[in-house]
C-alpha cells in the first residue's frame, strides 16, 4: 500500500467542503482525522477565495480557490427535490440534460485536483460524498484505476436513488457508511454489500454536564423537544411541539427553538437563550427523562445518539435517520402521526420502560459510537490500510 | 437477574393496539375547595396608629406644676373638660366604632385577596387539566379519522376491483 520511497501511505480526501458545522462535514473531518492515525493526509476542497495549501492540524489542506459553492449545491438539491416530487425511485431517467444542470458549477471547481492529485500521487484517495462528481472526474483525469474509497454521506434526502450519482458509487472500491440503514441504501443501489462498511461515528458522553442542570428546567425529569425552527414559525414541528406541551403540561417541557429555549409547566412559559453550544444541549439532554427530536438530521442524528449516550430514551419520526438508533439500539419509539408521537412519549415517561430503555439504548450508543478507537479501527481497515499502523500513544485505551 | 428487554417494535405494536379504543371523556368539574388562611394585610402602617390612638382621654390631667398662673390654667382646663365631657365622650364612641368597622372590612378584603388567589390557581389548574383532555381528544379523533380514511380506500379498491366494467 505504501508508495515508494515513503514511511507512510499518503491519503488524498477529496471533500467538496471543509469545516465543521454539519453532520458531513464533521463526519468527513472525523475520517479524515482516523486516516491521518496511520497515513499521512492531504484534504483537497474546491473552496477558498484563492488558490494555496496550509496545514490544518494534521491535516495538509489543498484550497482550490473556487469559492462557495453552496449556491450551486443549493440548485442542485432543489433540482433534486422537483424531480424527486414527481417520479418514484425507480423512474428517475438519467437524461444528459438533466445531469448537465445537476453539475452546473460543481464540476469545473474541481478541475485543478487534478494536478495536486499529480504532485501527490496518493495510494488512497477518498471522496467524500456521493454526489461529487466534480471530484471523480478530477480523479479520472489523474488516474482511472486510482484506488478510491467512497465516504457516502447519503442522507435521508433521497439523493442516493438518482441515477445521475451512480458513477461514483460504482466507481469506488469500499463505500463507508455511518449507520446501518445507510449502509443498507448504498449496497441496494449497487446490488452487493461485500464492500460497504459502517463505520460509525466518534462520538463521547461530556461527564460533567451531570454536575450542573439547566437552571429553566433542572433536573425534574422534564420532555426535551428538539426543532430547528423559530418560535414563531407556522411550521409542523412547532404545531407538534405544542401538542406535546398540551398533553405533558403536568411536567416540565423545554423545547428548544433556532431563537431560543422555552421551558413550559402548567401553562406557564419561561422563555430563555438559544441553546447553541453542545455542552447546553449534552446538559438539557442528561436531565430529561425522554428527548424528542422533532427535526431531520442530515445523516445520522448525532443528536439522537448522544441522547442516548446519557441513558436517555429518543422519540424521533418515523422517516428519519434517527430512528435507527430508536429502533436497532432499542433506545427509543418512532411515530407516524401526532397520536403516536404523544402514545409513545407517554409510554416513555414510564419509569420502569424509561429504565429500560434508557439503559438498552447507553448500551448501543457506547458500543457503536463511544468507542474513538473502533471508529479508526473501522476506518483504517475499511480503507484497506494496516490497522497495526496505528502507533499506541494515539489510542485512548489500550485494547485488551 | 436485571430487567427485562424491552423489544420497541412490540412495545409500539402494543401501544397502536391498546389506544384503538376510545378512553376519552370530558373531565368532571373539580369540586370548589375552601379558601385558606393567607397573607393579611395586618402590617399596614395607619391601621396599626389607629388601633393604638384611637381612645381619646377620659379625664382632665392637671400639669401638676406649682405657680399661680399655673393652677389658674388647671382651673380653666378642668372646666372646659367638664362642659365638653359629653362631646368627647361621644366623640369616643365614633372613632371606637369606626375602628371596627374598619378593622372588619380589613378582615373582609384579606378573605377575598386569599380566595381570589385561590380561585386564580384552580382556574390555571383546570385550564391545564382541560389542555391536556382537548390534546387526548385530539389525537384520538386525528387516529380514528385516518382508519376511517383507509377503510375507506380500501372499500373504494374493493369496489373498484369488483366492477365488472
Amino acid at each position: 500500500m505504501v508508495g515508494s520511497g515513503r514511511h507512510q501511505p499518503v491519503v488524498a480526501v477529496l471533500s467538496p467542503h471543509w469545516g465543521l458545522g454539519t453532520e458531513r462535514g464533521t463526519i468527513t473531518r472525523q475520517v479524515a482525522g482516523a486516516l491521518a492515525c496511520s497515513s499521512e493526509v492531504h484534504v483537497i476542497t474546491p473552496t477558498g477565495t484563492a488558490p494555496g495549501t496550509r496545514q490544518d492540524g494534521v491535516f495538509t489542506v489543498h484550497r482550490l480557490g473556487r469559492g462557495d459553492l453552496g449556491p450551486a449545491e443549493l440548485r442542485r438539491d432543489l433540482l433534486l427535490t422537483a424531480v424527486a416530487a414527481s417520479a418514484g425511485p425507480g423512474q428517475r431517467s438519467d437524461s444528459p440534460d438533466l445531469g448537465r444542470l445537476l453539475d452546473r458549477g460543481l464540476v469545473d471547481p474541481w478541475t485543478a485536483g487534478t494536478e495536486v492529485l499529480g504532485g501527490l500521487r496518493p495510494d488512497v484517495i477518498v471522496l467524500a460524498d456521493h454526489r461529487a462528481v466534480g471530484a471523480l472526474s478530477a480523479v479520472d483525469r489523474y488516474d482511472p484505476d486510482a484506488p478510491v474509497v467512497l465516504l457516502a454521506l447519503a442522507g435521508g434526502d433521497g439523493h442516493l436513488s438518482f441515477p445521475h450519482f451512480d458513477p461514483v458509487v460504482e466507481r469506488a472500491g469500499p463505500v463507508l457508511a455511518v449507520t446501518e440503514t445507510e449502509r443498507r441504501s448504498v449496497a441496494d443501489r449497487i446490488g452487493s454489500d461485500a464492500d460497504v462498511h459502517r463505520i460509525g461515528a466518534p462520538l463521547a458522553a461530556n461527564a460533567s454536564v451531570r454536575s450542573e442542570p439547566n437552571p429553566w428546567v433542572g433536573d425534574t425529569g422534564y420532555v426535551l423537544v428538539l426543532t430547528d425552527r423559530g418560535s414563531e414559525d407556522s411550521h409542523v414541528q412547532n404545531e407538534l411541539a405544542r401538542l406535546i406541551r398540551m398533553r405533558f403540561s403536568d411536567r416540565p417541557v423545554g423545547i428548544t427553538h433556532r431563537d431560543g429555549f422555552v421551558a413550559w409547566h402548567e401553562g406557564r412559559a419561561h422563555s430563555g437563550w438559544p441553546v447553541e453550544r453542545s455542552s447546553d444541549l449534552a446538559r438539557l439532554m442528561a436531565f430529561a427523562a425522554v428527548t424528542v427530536d422533532l427535526r431531520q438530521p442530515e445523516l445520522y442524528g448525532r443528536s439522537a445518539v448522544e441522547s442516548l449516550l446519557y441513558g436517555t430514551p429518543i422519540v424521533v419520526a418515523d422517516d428519519s435517520r434517527s430512528r435507527e438508533h430508536a429502533q436497532r439500539g432499542r433506545g427509543g419509539l418512532w411515530f407516524a402521526d401526532p397520536a403516536e408521537l404523544l402514545w409513545c412519549i407517554d409510554s416513555l415517561l414510564d419509569e420502569a420502560t424509561n429504565d429500560v430503555m434508557g439503559a438498552q439504548g447507553r448500551t448501543y450508543a457506547e458500543d457503536e459510537y463511544g468507542s474513538t478507537d473502533r471508529f479508526i479501527d473501522r476506518v483504517t481497515a475499511a480503507c484497506g490500510l494496516d490497522v497495526d499502523d496505528i502507533p499506541v500513544v494515539i489510542r485512548v485505551s489500550t485494547p485488551a | 437477574m436485571g430487567p427485562t428487554p424491552i423489544d420497541p417494535e412490540e412495545l409500539l405494536q402494543r401501544i397502536r393496539s391498546e389506544h384503538r379504543t376510545l378512553r376519552w371523556q370530558p373531565l368532571a368539574p373539580d369540586p370548589v375547595r375552601p379558601g385558606s388562611d393567607g397573607e393579611q394585610i395586618r402590617s399596614e402602617e395607619s391601621l396599626t396608629y389607629l388601633h393604638r390612638n384611637w381612645m381619646l382621654p377620659d379625664t382632665y390631667e392637671e400639669p401638676g406644676r406649682a405657680g399661680l398662673r399655673s393652677k389658674a390654667s388647671a382651673r380653666m382646663g378642668s372646666f372646659v373638660y367638664r362642659v365638653l365631657g359629653p362631646y368627647l365622650r361621644a366623640e369616643r364612641e365614633l372613632l371606637a366604632h369606626m375602628v371596627r368597622v374598619n378593622d372588619a372590612q380589613e378582615k373582609r378584603c384579606d378573605e377575598l385577596t386569599n380566595r381570589i388567589q385561590e380561585l386564580r390557581h384552580q382556574v390555571a389548574d383546570r385550564q391545564v387539566a382541560e389542555a391536556r383532555n382537548q390534546a387526548e381528544l385530539a389525537v384520538w379523533l386525528h387516529q380514528a379519522l385516518a382508519d376511517r380514511d383507509d377503510g375507506n380506500d380500501a372499500t373504494h379498491a374493493t369496489h373498484a376491483t369488483d366492477d365488472p366494467s
